[in-house]
């Protein structure tokens, strides 16, 4: 076995598990199993939220670590690289075979965009009319889903820090919700706004960070849970900023 | 009710989609979903503490997840995340930033610590379940209920 070509393997399967939403120590533990049953008596890995170290503890010393800056989140990518190591591991699929499916994984697309739309209209629909709000409410919840999520798609193609789309998230659903509200629909904006920011509040975050916590990884935790307090805040910046601007120009939310 | 946790069961399948979980598992973690948001709803109404009852409504959910990632052969975060959406506390933390705003300091600090809470209650039913042994829950492999083709795979 090619020292280089296992390092390949794990490190390829460990970014596309990091880059996509799964928790550290599941890619630390997923990686060892890798390299172990490559035949590599001592692997050690270390992964944070940010990168991934993989050593094989032989004469040679080979090493290899690799900066994973993307962040999205595609489950079905995750559930393909674990089917892909437990075939590899129980010997099913050779090393070369594996390396081939990891860099089909890593092109797989991601559900259409208009499905996603629709979704995210659908979830904010439902959210509203389960926090209470009437069905114009509700109604007014749908177009923000939609449209906030055609705005961080488009953000986040762009590589835009995830604070600051996260606060035009925030600005786009207060502003189209104060607009919807002066045009005739909807009552309530507080029902409105509940229902539309739950796509983007960090509650996957916040699951991972506590994930990690509890297997003791306090660093990779810690962070994440930073992160998802960072990303509340911009929520609420962008929401806050909104409103105020509005009552500055017209006196009150409502005219 | 019964429209609220319908309305439970389609919003987490839908907010679930937006994440890219295997079109296989949607109707499974909708199914989880509406049960967490209706043992929350009975708990809430027997109780009257939103906090006892996410507490269990999220013991419940991370329960049934744990459960399925045996019965389906998944990775648990794969459930995890579109399960306890209905959970998380985001209207608090919208809440806390227009007292903000509105310049009612003692209000936001009131709901700010609210929502901290609710948050830290939620983490600990999480964990606790999390932390039970494979043991437990290693029967539902039997159920065997995964699917013939590669899982992951959609259209």
């Amino acid at each position: 076995m090619e020292h280089n070509q296992a390092l390949s393997i794990a490190l390829l399967a460990g970014e596309i598990m990091l880059a996509n939403g799964a928790e550290t120590h599941r890619i630390e533990d997923t990686l060892k199993r890798i390299l172990l049953s490559l035949g590599f008596a001592r692997a050690e890995t270390f992964v944070t939220a940010t990168g991934i170290f993989v050593s094989l503890g032989n004469e040679s010393g080979s090493s290899g670590i690799k900066r994973v800056n993307a962040r999205s989140y595609h489950m079905q990518k995750i559930a393909r690289v674990n089917e892909v190591s437990r075939q590899l591991t129980a010997g099913k699929i050779t090393p070369a075979l594996a390396m081939e499916a990891l860099e089909t994984i890593a092109l797989m697309p991601p559900y259409k965009l208009w499905i996603r739309m629709l979704c995210s209209g659908i979830a904010c629909f439902c959210f509203c009319l389960m926090f209470g709000g009437g069905l114009s409410d509700c109604g007014a919840a749908f177009i923000n889903g939609v449209i906030v999520c055609a705005v961080t798609n488009y953000l986040n193609g762009r590589y835009v820090s995830s604070f600051l789309t996260n606060l035009f998230g925030g600005a786009v659903i207060s502003g189209i919700t104060v607009a919807l509200l002066n045009a005739g629909l909807g009552h309530s904006m507080e029902n409105i706004i509940f229902g539309a920011i739950m796509p983007l509040v960090p509650g996957i975050t916040m699951t991972n960070g506590i994930r990690d916590i509890l297997e003791g990884d306090f660093l990779s935790g810690g962070s994440r849970m930073a992160e998802a307090l960072i990303i509340a805040v911009a929520i609420a910046v962008g929401i806050g900023t909104v409103l105020q601007l509005w009552a500055a120009f017209f006196g009150s939310v409502t005219i | 009710m019964a429209v609220s946790v319908l309305m439970a069961f389609i919003a987490t399948i839908t907010f679930s989609v937006l994440f890219n979980v295997p079109r296989q598992e949607l109707v499974f973690i909708g199914v989880a979903g509406a049960l967490g948001w209706l043992a929350y709803l009975l708990i809430v109404d027997a109780t009257g503490s939103p906090s006892i009852a996410t507490f269990f409504a999220s013991m419940l959910v991370t329960f049934v997840i744990r459960i399925l990632t045996y019965a389906r052969k998944m990775p648990i975060p794969v459930f995890l995340i579109g399960g306890l959406i209905s959970l998380v506390p985001g209207a608090g933390i919208y809440n806390t930033m227009y007292a903000l705003i509105s310049e009612d300091l003692s209000g936001a600090a009131i709901l700010g610590l609210d929502t901290l809470r609710l948050f830290g209650v939620m983490c600990i039913g999480i964990m606790l379940v999390l932390s039970l042994p494979h043991k437990l829950f290693r029967f539902a492999g039997a159920f065997n209920i995964t699917p013939k083709g590669k899982p992951g795979e959609h259209a």
